[in-house]
């Protein structure tokens, strides 16, 4: 993702949408965690 | 979830450590953030796991002497798998379920190829501490990948440290955990399943076939995001492990797809079912059966899964007569018009495959297809 923006946007624009790029994620990641889990047969117990 | 969470919180300590303590006592300490992690979560899975390994081991190291041995060894390893396998699909007894042992179906089939390839010639002098880092190897300890002792060794050989690797790795964990949080559970096992729920009874087609589709794209995100997360893990341990998923969705045909989805699986069945098979009975259509079957029943052992491995398998066979028989030159612009045409077909045949294993019984995914197919 970052050598996209590389070089979609040069180095200062890229350091900034990466940093908003992980911190969204991360955001979502936070805020979708007590969603009901899906059902995933691949795990072994 | 919480099995996540708890892998987590091993792994990134575990991942400090592989670069804080003395060269000599990186990877050891790997192996014994594995066993700890194992011994925490499920002591009786930590036991299997040991002795599975070691009695493998040393009946593999009397390959000269004693050939059959390492056949044993095979032998006993997939009856082994077999009988967990059987135990974890009766769903009435809770103690069984919880001797299920953790991560089995992936390092039964590691111990399988190591028997194999000493059985070949290959391996068999690599010494027990090795072997142990392997079986050991805390991030495909879970979810696969299926990595090959051959690779893995080869790259902890030239393992350093790499910051765009670390980097990379810490990446990769994110996207995982975002195909898992928030594309499968939250999008396609919430969002599109709650849709389908308000679709009213003359929607049946409608309601059938977006229920496989939930499904489907719940499986991917969810797999594809654990393996992520540990590729992205072994990133962080500056160890590269093969790639499990390849954008199967985009597969021209089916072929293509297992060459795309679970990846270490498919390669696994395609180097120790389809050669061995291929070459032995000269009938490929019956060594890509095999394959299949191996593979639907490495999934869980029964007849849904069988016949979601069969359709697969029919799918590929299917796929070989056409492109043995149909020679197809297009030009330029018919030739995307027909790729994209290609992918559709692939990726509805495979979405619809989903209905084999989705319901509960056999009867129940015959229904289904009653309805997607308009009976």
């Amino acid at each position: 993702m970052y050598q996209f923006l590389f070089k979609a946007f040069g180095k200062k624009t890229a350091d900034v949408l990466i940093v908003l790029w992980y911190t969204g994620l991360i955001f979502l990641v936070y805020y979708f965690l007590p969603a009901e889990a899906g059902e995933f047969r691949y795990l072994d117990y | 979830m919480e099995e996540l969470l708890l892998f987590l919180s091993f792994a990134l300590p575990c991942a400090f450590l592989a670069w804080v303590l003395p060269e000599k006592y990186q990877i050891s300490s790997v192996n014994v953030s594995c066993l700890l992690f194992i011994g925490f979560a499920d002591f009786v899975s930590l036991v299997v796991l040991l002795s599975s390994s070691l009695c493998t081991y040393y009946l593999a190291k009397k390959r000269d002497r004693f050939q059959f041995l390492v056949l044993l060894a095979i032998l006993l390893l997939a009856i082994l798998f077999a009988c967990f396998k059987v135990v974890s699909s009766m769903e009435t007894n809770v103690w069984m379920q919880s001797a299920l042992p953790l991560g089995m179906s992936y390092y039964v089939f590691r111990l399988i190829h190591y028997s194999i390839e000493v059985y070949k010639g290959n391996d068999e002098h690599i010494p027990i501490n090795i072997f142990l880092a392997y079986m050991l190897y805390f991030p495909v300890i879970l979810v696969g990948p299926i990595i090959r002792i051959g690779d893995w060794y080869r790259e902890i050989r030239r393992r350093r440290w790499n910051q765009e690797m670390f980097s990379n790795g810490l990446e990769r964990i994110l996207y995982g955990l975002v195909k898992i949080v928030v594309l499968g559970n939250y999008l396609f096992s919430s969002a599109l399943a709650g849709f389908v729920e308000t679709l009213d009874d003359s929607q049946i087609w409608l309601h059938t076939y977006l229920d496989c589709v939930s499904y489907a794209g719940n499986s991917y995100m969810q797999f594809a995001g654990y393996s992520d997360v540990a590729i992205g893990f072994s990133s962080l341990l500056g160890i590269r492990v093969m790639e499990n998923f390849n954008y199967p969705f985009l597969a021209r045909n089916i072929n293509d797809f297992w060459k795309r989805w679970h990846i270490s699986l498919s390669q696994w069945c395609r180097d120790y079912i389809f050669m061995p098979v291929s070459s032995m009975s000269r009938l490929p259509w019956f060594a890509i059966l095999a394959s299949m079957i191996v593979l639907g029943l490495w999934h869980e052992i029964s007849f849904r899964y069988v016949a979601w491995a069969m359709f697969h398998g029919l799918g590929i066979m299917g796929w070989y007569v056409f492109n043995r028989y149909v020679n197809l030159s297009l030009n330029p612009p018919l030739q995307r018009a027909w790729d994209f045409f290609s992918v559709l077909l692939t990726l509805n045949f495979t979405i619809v495959s989903f209905a084999w294993i989705k319901e509960d019984s056999l009867a129940k995914s015959v229904d289904v297809f009653r309805v997607l197919l308009g009976f």
